[in-house]
């Protein structure tokens, strides 16, 4: 039987149990938003885990009142601002282009991953912040009051990276076609 | 200014909070605008692309690998606790210890007294002085180790019981790895 609020407590009082079923509870989202927003597996990993142990440290000062995955995902989100800004300015596109020890049958399967990564190509071209507007939009469907909240911003703030996103993604999409 | 209105108007539809009248005065732009129906249509296909990405898990074994770090951080801050509650208990335990010896300091106040009494008759009578200084310094000598052996004695016990008194509660706390 699934009860987050009683695993919370339980884990605010030290049971370790409560927050490894947290962990698995919340493992994807958590490492999906990293790989979004850093583009690299082993990356997103480690800041995955960061994210859970910075969660775990400060559990105390979590507020029952708001929804824990936006609690979280503000971690999340935070720290993977704070690790692209640590990093050298641009992140060439080629490195991104070639799959990551997946061994795949040519044809259909490629074309389904080729698909898949495209939108994280073109993910990695945008600003750190209009990265995780985006990918909190899409993959999390947040309300721009959630955005806002996760982001430590404003609603109307986070409106304009959505909408600036969407342009940008739209016009590197229609580049790339062009180039095809 | 009409393309800027229905740029707007484009986000809202995206959004899903267009109402049907606004949405009409939009196709009714994009109908006349290519330049904003080029833009719509590439919205929507990117929207399509985003609608579609999956939600990407973690390699197996992440719950396991996240927990065992969880477990080696808050073994490191018990040891760090641990260290500070050591050191100041070590401190202790020393200043119990000599606190009995410190106690016997002024016995040894005594024994400059005879030093110098008989480093007085030296100077008169060689011979004689030293052989009466060694006797002095023999009971002398005597006199203390009577007085202060058990309580040296007495302070080392009490160091070493409350030393391993100290050792026990740190590995119950599991502070000291075994």
């Amino acid at each position: 039987m699934m009860d987050e609020a009683t695993w919370i407590q339980q884990a605010q009082h030290g049971d370790m149990d409560a927050f490894a079923r947290l962990v698995s509870l919340y493992q994807a989202p958590v490492y999906n938003l990293a790989y979004r927003m850093l583009g690299e597996r082993m990356e997103a990993e480690d800041a995955a885990q960061e994210t859970f142990l910075r969660a775990f440290r400060n559990l105390g000062r979590y507020d029952h009142t708001r929804p824990f995955r936006t609690w979280l995902l503000s971690i999340a989100a935070h720290y993977c601002v704070d690790c692209i800004r640590r990093r050298r300015p641009v992140l060439a596109l080629d490195d991104e282009l070639t799959p990551e020890g997946v061994s795949m049958d040519p044809g259909d399967a490629f074309a389904a991953w080729e698909a898949r990564e495209r939108i994280q190509q073109l993910l990695l071209r945008l600003p750190a912040e209009d990265r995780a507007v985006v990918t909190l939009r899409y993959w999390y469907d947040c309300s721009y009051e959630e955005m806002a909240q996760i982001l430590g911003t404003t609603v109307s703030a986070v409106k304009s990276r959505l909408h600036r996103a969407r342009l940008a993604l739209a016009r590197m999409l229609g580049e790339a076609g062009s180039m095809e | 200014m009409e393309c800027e209105e229905s740029l707007e108007r484009m986000m809202r539809a995206l959004d899903g909070e267009l109402p049907d009248r606004e949405w009409r005065a939009l196709e009714a732009h994009l109908e006349v605008c290519d330049r904003c129906r080029a833009r719509w249509e590439g919205l929507l296909a990117a929207e399509e692309v985003l609608q579609q990405a999956p939600l990407l898990s973690p390699p197996p074994g992440f719950v396991g690998r996240v927990m065992a770090q969880v477990d080696r951080r808050r073994a490191r801050q018990r040891a760090f606790f641990g260290g500070l509650v050591l050191a100041a208990g070590t401190a202790l335990v020393i200043l119990i210890s000599i606190l009995p010896i410190l106690w016997a300091l002024p016995g040894l106040a005594g024994l400059a007294v005879v030093v110098s009494h008989s480093g007085g008759l030296l100077l008169d009578h060689l011979v004689g002085a030293a052989r009466l200084l060694l006797n002095s310094l023999g009971l002398l000598a005597g006199a203390l180790l009577v007085q202060m052996l058990p309580l040296a004695l007495c302070s080392l016990m009490t160091a070493m019981l409350l030393a391993g008194l100290w050792w026990g509660l740190l590995r119950r706390w599991q502070v000291v790895a075994t």
